[in-house]
């Protein structure tokens, strides 16, 4: 009688060790780096980086992503997070290109019966090997245009300069709707 | 005698040269927009901080400014770390970002960067020029128009809004905001205050 109720005590608190163990520590972060098969876009223009839950299929976890861009540090909340098509907790952030590189990771912080536990991604990073013309010179510069074999050159920039510039005007607007609809209550 | 003063004389210019030599050079980038007019370093350590009169100060490319300075890298902790205030014509006072004594600070690393290398378009498009000319003018007129509807958003209810979101959450911006900024930094501003008030949501919840 004692061992039975002794192999069930041990049981119970196996499954409550199981328990705690598979909401603390047993899920991971992993990241679908996306620099090896895209290059970085214009400085300013929108990336979107994931983050997985690895063994969990919460997608209330409070991730964040810590960003190093250009020397600035930042914390982004995810945009969204949803189980994708693979049941898998997708967590969706937004970020904007940086001029010369950044550095990240994603972390999860959370409380549960232990205390605080912290959980993070490894680290990715990324850097341009040169700055572009667009950044590099005034946006308003006006030049001369010029004659002869150095217009075409001079216009083929100007178009996709302005094109990158349509883009970033686009972008932020974007930014300012979503700015204002936070604070005006619209998005609570 | 006369040996006695050379002895000397070339005795001290060894120790002067030998100090200068231990001596370490710190260079602080900075921002600005206004000129210089004056400068101090700043050292600061554990226990100690210093600040160092009349340091080199030179124009970069972007409005950047480098700051020079030397220190004696014995006195102080490999933990040092250095800053500079700048004070312009108008009494205007800038202050350099903190940056790692030991290490190149982001704006270095960002700053020796090369500018990248002029492509040439392919020369199959040398009979199509005033094709590629419609599409500048079109693009031109696009980007106005874009500029001009962020111009009608951004009016002044708005921007002091946004400025005051700025200032609450510390962003501490070197200008103030407006549709003539770039719009690389105008995404760069704006997606710093739509970060902070969602990390702000987030937190209160």
């Amino acid at each position: 009688m004692e061992s039975k109720i002794t192999i069930k005590l041990v049981l119970l608190s196996l499954i409550m060790i199981g328990s705690a163990f598979a909401e603390t520590s047993q899920y991971s972060i992993a990241h679908d780096y996306p620099f090896e098969s895209i290059e970085l876009p214009e400085a300013g223009l929108p990336i979107k980086l994931k983050a997985f839950l690895i063994n969990s299929k919460s997608t209330n976890k409070k991730v964040k992503l810590l960003l190093v861009k250009d020397g600035v540090f930042s914390e982004i909340y995810p945009k969204k997070a949803y189980l994708n098509d693979d049941n898998v907790p997708e967590y969706t952030f937004s970020v904007h290109a940086p001029i010369a590189g950044m550095k990240y990771k994603f972390l999860v912080n959370e409380k549960n019966q232990n205390g605080d536990s912290t959980i993070t991604s490894d680290e990715y990073s990324v850097a341009r090997e040169c700055i572009s013309d667009k950044i590099a010179n005034s946006p308003e510069e006006e030049i001369k245009i010029p004659r002869g074999s150095e217009r075409l050159s001079y216009l083929v920039k100007k178009a996709r300069t302005l094109e990158t510039e349509i883009e970033l005007f686009a972008e932020a607007q974007n930014l300012l709707t979503e700015v204002l609809s936070e604070i005006n209550g619209e998005n609570k | 005698m006369r040996k006695k003063i050379t002895l000397l004389f070339s005795l001290s210019l060894l120790i002067l040269t030998s100090s200068y030599a231990d001596n370490k050079k710190i260079v602080v980038p900075v921002h600005l927009d206004f000129t210089p007019v004056s400068a101090t370093g700043v050292l600061i350590d554990k226990n100690i901080s210093s600040l160092i009169k009349n340091p080199k100060v030179r124009a970069q490319k972007n409005g950047y400014y480098s700051i020079t300075f030397s220190y004696d890298p014995e006195k102080f902790s490999d933990k040092l770390m250095a800053s500079a205030i700048i004070e312009g014509q108008n009494k205007e006072t800038a202050v350099a970002n903190v940056r790692l004594a030991n290490k190149p600070s982001s704006e270095e690393l960002l700053l020796s960067l090369p500018v990248c290398a002029k492509v040439d378009p392919p020369a199959s498009l040398g009979d199509r020029i005033s094709l590629i000319e419609n599409l500048v003018r079109v693009r031109s007129e696009f980007k106005s128009n874009s500029k001009e509807k962020l111009k009608n958003i951004m009016n002044k209810e708005t921007l002091e809004k946004l400025e005051k979101l700025e200032k609450g959450f510390g962003h501490n911006p070197k200008t103030s905001l407006s549709a003539n900024l770039s719009p690389w930094e105008l995404v760069e501003r704006l997606s710093r205050i739509a970060n902070s008030v969602k990390k702000y949501r987030t937190l209160k919840n």
